[in-house]
């Protein structure tokens, strides 16, 4: 019975969030009233239904939704949800969402597409230590693809204006200013808690796995990806980089962690794979 | 019956030099009220730059509205053959309807206008203070006030710049957010400069730079907008690091900012973001400045497409104010109707309890005490519930035929218009 029902969430999520996407897409292209009214109302309960389905699938299996790249995929998309809800609710600014939820939607169509139920897990993954890891990780990912749509968002419109065109972007997404300063607390969330994981990382992994290298491909993408990020805020801060530069910096951040993530998790040994 | 009569004479029907004559002053619409007061149970004056209008319900007698259009010309003591201008007519209900596009500034000649609900309110508050405003003309203000401040809230007819010197204010909010203790600089001190200057002022910029030729004429213009600090023309390259938002509008065929300036001023302000606003004609900025990183190097043309950008998105959002129009009015009628309802019914009331006392005093002699009694309740009752039907209809709005309509019938069909007069 509980298996159906998240089989059902999990087809039902995708629509969802896809519902969502085009109630913001209404009201960011079109202005339409109805889109206007019902996008924040839709994404809470979308976000809601999404919780549930985690709830449930951790009940069915038994274990928390991060044993495989998959499962870590909708949790991802999960945070990036509910991140953008509480950006849309301080900063008011709802025109974003059409972007922001596309890459959550991305997300969550992977991994509904591809997630297996893997009932018998390695018991390392039922440790809280492990909680805190893959939390961390969640979130520091979550909020540096934030960071680089609204570092897309940015270029958009700083291209719309050097070129004098003033279409939609221009009048609909908020100012320069704004835009970078999103996209840089959010690097600087992301890079916080990508901290965590590396320290959590280092301390808790070495003691618990037998087979613990530090030349391991996983350890090595993470330590790369963090220090691109190190170099890019102190950059900003030494060298003064301003908008364009850190927002270029932002994206090609955020594609090499896509990338060397799928590269590193789909072709690569890994002990850091712990099925 | 309603009996609003109002009269426009606006950029539709004048042009301005005769808006310009037409047009009241405070003390004017003061003066024109006061004497309109003996032949008016009610009157408001509305007058912009771009309309005077004159909204009155007359005390005795309906008016015609050349006799309201003679009205406003005589408060302006304009004497016969001068200034023969057209007008536009109003009565009733679309006269409330009027005063409503005229707040929303659906009716303005700058689609939109936002300041035009600040001058009807500024009108409402004159009339209510020399009591020309009674019941109806203020109710009819405080839901074109309503109207206006839904239009404002609701749709995008206010939003957008529409003047060239605005646009560059909204433009360069579209990159540095609050222009809150920005550095402006000003190149020339023209009528552009000027314009421009007064659109930044209350964005609270933090400096403002105004280099000119003439130096002299830079001094002029920072006194007269209350901020600035003018230098010459020789001052330009030591001025440019410190600013944010640069405006040029001088003569002049050669290049007042050239590649060389712009990249040496960006090397000291750190690359931080610099927009430039190049309105003189020929250019005074070379456009291969567009090329450094963090410039954004806007022209006339930019500044005329976002004015007209704008004005497209106003256009389509008017279908939208007029649904909100209608709405209004129609609770306007309502809450018209509602005043007429309550008298209706006493006076019907009345006139078949007349009727009534009259037929039992005709034929009281005929019976004894008890029998009138009982005739007096029988009949009481009887007129109780024949009537009790046809005023819990009128009293429905739901039926189809609006209140007014069905008051109107009543009236005349139980002749109550002839008791109203007699």
């Amino acid at each position: 019975m509980l298996e159906y029902f998240v089989d059902l969430l999990k087809i039902s999520l995708p629509i969802l969030y896809l519902f969502t996407i085009f109630l913001y897409g209404l009201a960011f292209f079109l202005d339409e009233p109805f889109g206007i009214r019902n996008r924040t109302r839709f994404l809470i309960g979308t976000l809601t239904v999404h919780l549930v389905y985690l709830i449930s699938r951790t009940i069915l299996t038994g274990h928390p939704p991060t044993t495989s790249v998959f499962e870590i995929m909708s949790v991802v998309s999960f945070t990036i949800g509910l991140a953008y809800v509480s950006i849309e609710t301080t900063t008011k600014v709802k025109e974003t969402g059409v972007f922001i939820l596309s890459l959550a939607f991305l997300f969550e169509v992977v991994s509904a597409a591809f997630v297996k139920a893997e009932v018998h897990v390695n018991p390392i993954l039922k440790s809280s230590v492990l909680g805190l890891h893959v939390g961390s990780a969640m979130l520091g990912y979550s909020a540096l693809a934030i960071a680089a749509v609204y570092g897309g968002l940015y270029l958009m419109m700083y291209h719309e204006i050097r070129s004098s065109k003033f279409g939609i972007v221009y009048r609909k997404l908020p100012d320069l200013k704004s835009l970078e300063k999103l996209s840089y607390v959010s690097i600087v969330l992301g890079f916080i808690f990508l901290s965590v994981v590396i320290l959590v990382g280092y301390v808790w992994l070495p003691k618990t796995i037998d087979d613990f290298s530090y030349s391991d491909p996983k350890l090595i993408i993470t330590d790369i990806v963090w220090a691109i990020y190190f170099v890019a805020l102190l950059s900003k801060k030494m060298m003064r980089w301003t908008g364009r530069t850190v927002m270029i910096v932002s994206m090609i951040g955020f594609l090499l962690t896509v990338v060397s993530m799928v590269v590193v998790n789909v072709f690569l040994p890994s002990f850091h794979n712990f099925k | 019956m309603f009996k609003l009569t109002a009269v426009s004479i606006n950029h539709r029907t004048a042009n301005v030099e005769a808006r310009e004559k037409i047009f009241y002053t405070t003390d004017e619409i003061r003066e024109l009220s006061e004497k309109l007061k003996s032949a008016a149970q009610e009157s408001l004056v509305v007058s912009t730059c771009n309309r005077t209008e004159l909204y009155m319900i007359p005390s005795s007698g309906p008016k015609t509205h050349d006799e309201l259009y003679r009205l406003v010309r005589q408060g302006k003591r304009l004497g016969d053959g001068e200034l023969e201008v057209s007008y536009e007519t109003f009565e009733g209900f679309e006269a409330v309807r009027h005063l409503y596009a005229v707040a929303t500034g659906i009716d303005s000649l700058m689609l939109g206008d936002i300041q035009i609900l600040g001058q009807v309110k500024e009108a409402y508050n004159t009339g209510v203070e020399l009591g020309t405003v009674g019941t109806l003309l203020h109710h009819a203000c405080q839901m074109a006030l309503k109207a206006g401040k839904r239009a404002k809230a609701e749709t995008k007819i206010s939003e957008g710049a529409v003047s060239v010197s605005y646009a560059a204010v909204e433009l360069a909010e579209k990159i540095f957010g609050s222009l809150k203790g920005r550095t402006a600089l000003l190149i020339g001190a023209g009528e552009t400069a000027e314009l421009a200057a007064k659109d930044l002022k209350p964005k609270e910029i933090g400096r403002l730079f105004i280099v000119n030729r003439t130096l002299e004429r830079a001094k002029n213009l920072a006194e007269q907008i209350g901020m600035g600090e003018a230098a010459s023309l020789d001052a330009l390259s030591e001025k440019l690091p410190h600013a944010d938002i640069v405006i040029s509008s001088v003569g002049g065929s050669e290049h007042i900012l050239t590649r060389d300036m712009v990249a040496a001023a960006m090397k000291v302000r750190e690359n931080n973001p610099l927009l430039i606003i190049d309105i003189g004609v020929p250019r005074n900025v070379d456009p291969s400045v567009r090329k450094i990183s963090n410039v954004f190097l806007n022209d006339i043309d930019s500044l005329n497409l976002i004015v007209e950008k704008n004005m497209q998105m106003r256009r389509t959002e008017v279908v939208a104010v007029q649904r909100l129009l209608d709405e209004e009015l129609n609770d306007f009628i309502k809450w018209y109707s509602s005043l007429e309802v309550g008298p209706t019914i006493k006076m019907l009331r009345d006139k078949i309890e007349h009727i009534r006392e009259e037929e039992i005093n005709r034929h009281k002699g005929k019976l004894n005490g008890a029998d009138l009694e009982i005739v007096d309740e029988v009949t009481r009752s009887l007129v109780n519930k024949i009537l009790h039907e046809p005023m819990t209809n009128l009293k429905n709005a739901e039926n189809g035929i609006s209140m007014v309509d069905r008051v109107k019938m009543l009236k005349s069909l139980f002749g109550l218009e002839e008791d109203e007069k007699g």
